[in-house]
């Protein structure tokens, strides 16, 4: 079922926004390119609120000492531990087949932010 | 875990919001540097994390945009009340004071005015407050600071931050001395000069961050193979961040050492894993994602159930809270002794 959850401006300042649905937190985050995405608002390690933690970039690296900055690859990181999490994904950067934040489909119509839950 | 558990967190980081903070507890002598001259305590560690707000809980910041753990009413919430903690020992980050080098006389006074101020803005405010004693390094006026500060009720330890030097050095005794005086215990924790043997700093905060147990071994091993528990028997020693599944490792490597080279001490009278179970303990933060199986290992080969105290760290971006520290598990019991009967022996309270 799809819920109106916020205005697309509403993401324009802060980029990310908390938002409960049928008692589930889910907080929604806007990438760089203006995609927005949502996911489940509790960091799977040690549960605080992802939503105050930050968006952020991704940096690879094949060889040492190289640093590739990769600012398409937006990241939601946890206010505690730093866990990155991507944020089309919700699959951890560092282990993302066993460490990974559920996800929710989201639609943006005439300015109307969707999420399905 | 019951609704009901007790809570002791052992590492909590009250700060200052800058030296200006210790302005009105310091001599007009010392003032001027701070107020008027620009001193500013030396930037030890080389690095920045790759996070707003760097070493700190990201929502931790008070309204006002002070330092993280500076502001009464935002720890009070976000942790005390929050966690019903029964007490939370203030651990500090002034630690520069101690492991400074040189111009002691100077130390030795921020080091007092920290006190001071941990009395006046943190330790009055709420009972489940208790301090640890800052001091200087410089023995004659660590023990005068000791003294001063020991009658306060809510005093619970003496702190002695990790830096580059081993604080079982015979010329650091009369601090331990006057501690154990007092009946109070020493607390151990890494300060931002710790260094990697032979490596100095390392070159990445990752590298530095997974080698603070390094510096907590050299301790331990500077304070039992010195004879600290020889001459002082019922001291206690809190080491404090340092992590503890190194600890079975270092109880049975030194046993094995002082089986073949006890005479080049022959001060220290019990094997060392002794010195270990009864004078020494260490705290859960930053727990390192142990599963429950791995944890009971660790306990088993340390042979001991009381060694393990409960720590959050808050504000710092590592805090582990209560309820999700330990795999659930781990028996009742046990979570009962980590998360408060050991720190509540520990303090005598």
């Amino acid at each position: 079922m799809k819920h109106l959850v916020c205005h697309y401006d509403d993401l324009l300042l802060t980029q990310k926004k908390s938002v409960s649905i049928d008692r589930k937190p889910i907080v929604v985050v806007r990438s760089e390119s203006g995609d927005v995405y949502a996911l489940r608002d509790v960091c799977p390690h040690k549960g605080p609120c992802l939503s105050e933690g930050m968006l952020d970039k991704s940096c690879a690296g094949k060889e040492v000492g190289e640093y590739i900055f990769e600012p398409d690859k937006d990241v939601l990181r946890c206010p505690w531990h730093s866990w990155e999490f991507d944020i089309k994904t919700g699959c951890s950067l560092f282990d993302p087949e066993k460490v990974r934040v559920k996800t929710y489909e989201v639609t943006v119509e005439d300015s109307k932010v969707y999420v399905e839950v | 875990m019951s609704t009901k558990q007790k809570i002791i967190d052992t590492d909590v980081h009250h700060e200052i919001r800058s030296t200006r903070d210790l302005l009105p507890y310091l001599p007009d002598q010392w003032k001027r540097y701070i107020a008027e001259y620009g001193w500013v305590p030396e930037r030890a560690i080389p690095f920045n994390q790759v996070r707003k707000n760097t070493k700190y809980r990201m929502d931790s910041i008070p309204e006002d945009g002070a330092t993280p753990g500076s502001n009464f009413d935002l720890l009070k919430e976000q942790l005390l009340d929050k966690h019903d903690m029964s007490y939370a020992v203030l651990t500090g980050w002034f630690y520069e004071a101690t492991v400074a080098k040189g111009w002691y006389e100077f130390a030795a006074a921020r080091a007092s005015a920290y006190n001071d101020f941990t009395v006046d803005k943190w330790l009055s405010k709420d009972k489940r407050l208790l301090g640890s004693i800052t001091i200087p390094r410089e023995p004659e006026a660590a023990v005068r600071e000791i003294d001063r500060m020991a009658a306060h009720p809510q005093m619970a330890q003496v702190m002695l931050p990790i830096g580059d030097f081993a604080w079982g050095d015979p010329y650091f005794h009369p601090i331990f001395e006057a501690a154990n005086r007092h009946g109070l215990p020493i607390a151990m924790h890494l300060s931002a000069s710790i260094t990697a043997q032979g490596g100095d700093f390392l070159r990445y905060y990752v590298a530095w961050r997974s080698l603070h147990p390094q510096a907590y071994m050299t301790q331990v091993i500077s304070l039992i193979t010195n004879g600290i528990f020889d001459k002082f028997p019922d001291l206690k020693v809190a080491l404090v961040e340092g992590g503890f599944e190194w600890v079975p490792f270092m109880m049975h490597r030194m046993d094995s050492a002082y089986k073949a080279l006890r005479q080049e001490t022959p001060w220290v009278k019990r094997m060392p894993s002794d010195y270990f179970r009864d004078n020494m303990r260490f705290t859960t933060q930053p727990w390192d994602d142990l599963t429950a199986r791995e944890f009971m290992n660790v306990i088993d080969m340390m042979g001991s159930e009381d060694m393990i105290m409960y720590a959050s760290d808050y504000p710092h971006w590592d805090f582990d809270p209560p309820e999700r520290t330990m795999p659930h598990q781990i028996s009742d019991s046990l979570k009962q002794k980590i998360l408060y009967e050991n720190a509540r022996d520990f303090y005598r309270l």
